[in-house]
């Protein structure tokens, strides 16, 4: 019988397979047809100018036809896809209104342990709704807005508005479009100028529906001078039939400003995860990624820092581990648009189990970036022969007085580091184990810990039976 | 508009490097003069020069350039059956103001080795050439291959390469290409034979209005193979480059290497470059690497060279010269070294940009 690793054993799978009942309030009938879209919007009494937008995207999205690069989205079909989930239960702020069996789930994946012990605010959504949010007093007291999207839209309309749809526009994509036309749920986030949040602010997003989408908006405004660090999960439990995640994220970092967000993403494998994330940098701003990509049958998923502000920076950290039926085509992309702007991308990928990974990227230099400084470092490990693992980096520089350098490298664990540990009394599976770890912490070191410790347990879980 | 040259794999539209677009009627030219290249006097038992052509291709840059290149009028089939003590040379010397349309063959037979220079140029501004250059390479066969363009300013250069290697064949390619208005050069080596190994050293120099787009593939399939792209280039005034460089390991190429590297000097305020190095991977045991770099001559350097005494323009050579010294270090031929380097500084530094 196969040895297991003891780290396997200490983490629990199953956390993330919990399959609620296919129990809701109201789930809108399968398709994406203008009353589809209307019913959507008076299920969720907005205000009219959010059903035009819709409705202007609608019209994008069956303009726009599908990609001609990256993975095969065939198994998509937008007739088998329920947009719009309401669960059984409106928004709470305290965990005990939240009806059992989802506070349950919630329970399962640590999110009121981790909000009782080092986060200063959560929010947690379920199938298409926000199901709970709340925040520390004393953030409240600083000024700081931390709601869901569409408490944002109502409550506060006009900032909204002056930020919505700006940064990653509605004909960005064809699914950035389907996403503005059927978005439900997400959150918003504004911190004042000069408030520095000691603790991050973390959202979940759960998806339990089966044959169903999930189109959060997250809006994140962090303004002059103030910094935060926002944590987002998101997982699944696993069906037969294709789930669809088209989630948009749009970051607003002002002048002087820093924001962290982090990602730790594990969809389960029969999940399209074709999200759209895209942050505006000002002046003296500091934009910094970290994102690991664990699930998902397909990711098409390539952050974007757009760097419009002299002295603005980003960093990009990511990882993503491909295995059996995966196809994971990930990166970031990056435009440096002002004076002495920089930018540090770093990416990690792992593939076994015949799984693709692809790191896929954009550096642009634009001809008023002079004096702009870009690194790129892309590595992927291929544990087997049965896997792919591609990179395909795109730099497209305009201007002469930059300094710009990419490196990438391919290929197997070193059969010499894999001797090395063995002397020292490692079996050659934790040997295998631990070098794959020590691969993946440029991510797990950028993380706080907790996450950081399940990012290692995920990783673990997905070696389980894949080396030695 | 036509697409030419595309890449392997794609990528986002928006990143406008998947190929490159060129005018409708590009070939549509008809060529009506049969050249006369002085072929017959290398004709001997050694090796064997005829008009033949060799009609296979797997990747010429679109299908427009392919129909163009049935009516190939400079038709070249180079079969080296025997080992030669000396390179062999071969200039073609375009017209200024009419379309040339190339076919080079060049066999290599078991175990030969050779060097070869295929020397394009032009004393006219206008000259086109849409040309197609296969190697062949038979097992334990080793060729040095320069290929130098140099065609006028305003010249149209749309070349295909092929090479095929067998088992531990080995090809040192050079392409060194002096750009003029479409300078396009689709390149793929297909190392199908064990332990074979494919260098491709390129250099390029565009100036005002160039559009370079380099497309090189090398794909490993057997086991033990090795590859190295080194391209390095300038681009003065308001010059535009994409490079392409892919290294696919292919499944069965076990314990292969495969690296790229490209270096992009911008020395026009106006100058453009894109940079695409893919590397694609289905097989476990195989190492790869890719690095890319831009920027300009540094200014440390510059000032250290000038404190020694030299103007800025010899050190701004120098420097660049040194740049280039990974591509032009094992060139065999010294002399063909030097009009090289000399025409570099011309074409960056001494004219009008």
């Amino acid at each position: 019988m196969a040895k297991k690793k003891t780290e396997v054993e200490e983490f629990d799978r199953n956390i993330y397979d919990i399959r609620n009942a296919d129990d809701y309030a109201y789930k809108i009938e399968k398709g994406l047809t203008k009353e589809i879209v209307e019913e959507i919007s008076r299920q969720k009494g907005e205000p009219g100018w959010v059903l035009d937008l819709r409705l202007k995207a609608l019209d994008t999205y069956n303009q726009l036809s599908m990609p001609t690069w990256g993975p095969d989205l065939s198994c998509l079909n937008m007739d088998e896809i329920a947009t719009y989930v309401r669960p059984k239960s409106d928004i709470k702020s305290d965990w005990d209104e939240v009806p059992t069996e989802i506070k349950g789930t919630f329970e399962k994946l640590g999110i009121p342990k981790a909000e009782r012990e080092y986060l200063a605010g959560v929010g947690a959504q379920y199938d298409s709704e926000v199901i709970y949010h709340s925040i520390k007093k004393e953030l409240l007291d600083k000024g700081v807005i931390y709601t869901d999207f569409d408490s944002g839209i109502r409550d506060y309309p006009e900032l909204v508005k002056e930020y919505f749809s700006r940064a990653v526009p509605v004909n960005d994509h064809k699914f950035i479009a389907l996403h503005y036309a059927v978005f439900s749920g997400g959150s918003f986030v504004y911190v004042p100028k000069g408030v520095q949040l000691e603790m991050p602010l973390q959202s979940y997003f759960r998806l339990n529906s089966p044959e169903s989408g999930q189109f959060e908006h997250t809006l994140i405004i962090v303004d002059e001078g103030a910094s935060l660090h926002f944590i987002e999960g998101c997982s699944a439990p696993k069906y037969n039939k294709v789930n669809l995640h088209a989630g948009c994220v749009e970051l607003f970092v002002k002048e002087g400003a820093h924001l962290r967000y982090s990602t730790i993403e594990n969809w389960s494998k029969n999940m399209l995860n074709l999200n759209t994330k895209k942050a505006m940098v000002d002046k003296d701003g500091e934009m910094v990624w970290v994102s690991g990509s664990f699930g998902s049958h397909i990711s098409m998923l390539y952050p974007m820092s757009i760097l419009r502000g002299e002295n603005a920076r980003t960093e990009y950290t990511g990882i993503s581990f491909a295995g059996t039926g995966q196809n994971l085509d990930t990166g970031f992309k990056v435009v440096h648009a002002a004076k002495n702007t920089s930018s540090v991308i770093s990416s990690r990928s792992i593939s076994k189990n015949g799984g693709i990974a692809t790191y896929r990227s954009l550096v642009r230099i634009q001809p008023a970036a002079k004096g702009s400084k870009c690194s790129v470092n892309c590595d992927g490990l291929m544990l087997d022969d049965m896997s792919r693992s591609d990179t395909l980096p795109t730099n497209d520089i305009e201007t002469d007085e930059v300094e710009f350098s990419h490196e990438a490298k391919i290929g197997k664990i070193s059969e010499k580091a894999i001797f090395y540990l063995m002397s020292r009394g490692l079996s050659e599976e934790d040997a295998k184990a631990m070098i794959v770890r020590g691969f993946a912490s440029p991510v797990s070191k950028e993380l706080p810990l907790e996450y950081a410790v399940e990012m290692n347990q995920l990783i673990n879980l997905e070696l389980e039976g894949a080396i030695g | 508009m036509i697409e030419i040259n595309a890449t392997p794999v794609r990528t986002s539209k928006n990143y406008n490097i998947n190929a490159f677009p060129v005018p409708d009627d590009t070939f549509d030219g008809v060529p009506d003069t049969v050249y006369n290249v002085p072929f017959t006097p290398w004709n001997d038992d050694k090796y064997k020069i005829t008009a033949e052509k060799d009609t296979s291709c797997r990747r010429p840059l679109c299908a427009a350039a392919e129909k163009q290149l049935e009516n190939a009028n400079l038709v070249m089939n180079l079969s080296l059956g025997k080992q030669l003590d000396t390179p062999v040379y071969q200039y073609f010397e375009l017209s200024g103001d009419r379309t040339t349309v190339t076919d080079i063959s060049i066999s290599v037979r078991r175990g030969i080795r050779t060097k070869l220079v295929l020397r394009f140029f032009s004393e006219g501004e206008n000259a086109f050439n849409n040309a197609l250059i296969k190697v062949r390479l038979e097992e334990g066969a080793e060729a040095d291959v320069v290929v130098v363009h140099d065609l006028g300013a305003s010249s149209s250069n749309f070349v295909s390469y092929e090479s095929v290697l067998g088992d531990g064949a080995r090809l040192n390619y050079k392409i060194i290409d002096f750009a003029g208005k479409y300078s396009v050069h689709g390149y793929h080596a297909y190392l199908e034979g064990a332990g074979a190994e494919s260098l491709l050293k390129t250099m390029y120099a565009g100036g005002k209005d160039s559009q370079i787009d380099l497309n090189f593939a090398q794909y490993l399939m057997g086991e033990k193979c090795h590859t190295d792209m080194d391209v390095v280039g300038a681009l003065t005034a308001n010059a535009e480059k994409n490079f392409k460089g892919t290294v696919n390991f292919l499944k069965g190429c076990k314990k292969s290497v495969g690296y790229e590297n490209e270096l992009c000097l911008l020395l026009g305020k106006d100058a453009k470059s894109k940079q695409l190095p893919v590397m694609l991977c289905t097989e476990e045991e195989v190492e790869g690497s890719h690095s890319t770099a831009v920027g300009k001559i540094g200014g440390d350097e510059l000032f250290y060279i000038m404190s020694r005494g030299l103007t800025r323009t010899e050190a701004l050579k120098l420097l660049t010269r040194a740049k280039f010294g990974v591509i032009l270090s094992d060139l065999f031929d010294e002399k063909l070294k030097g009009e090289v380097l000399d025409k570099l500084d011309g074409k960056l530094y001494d004219e009008e940009t």
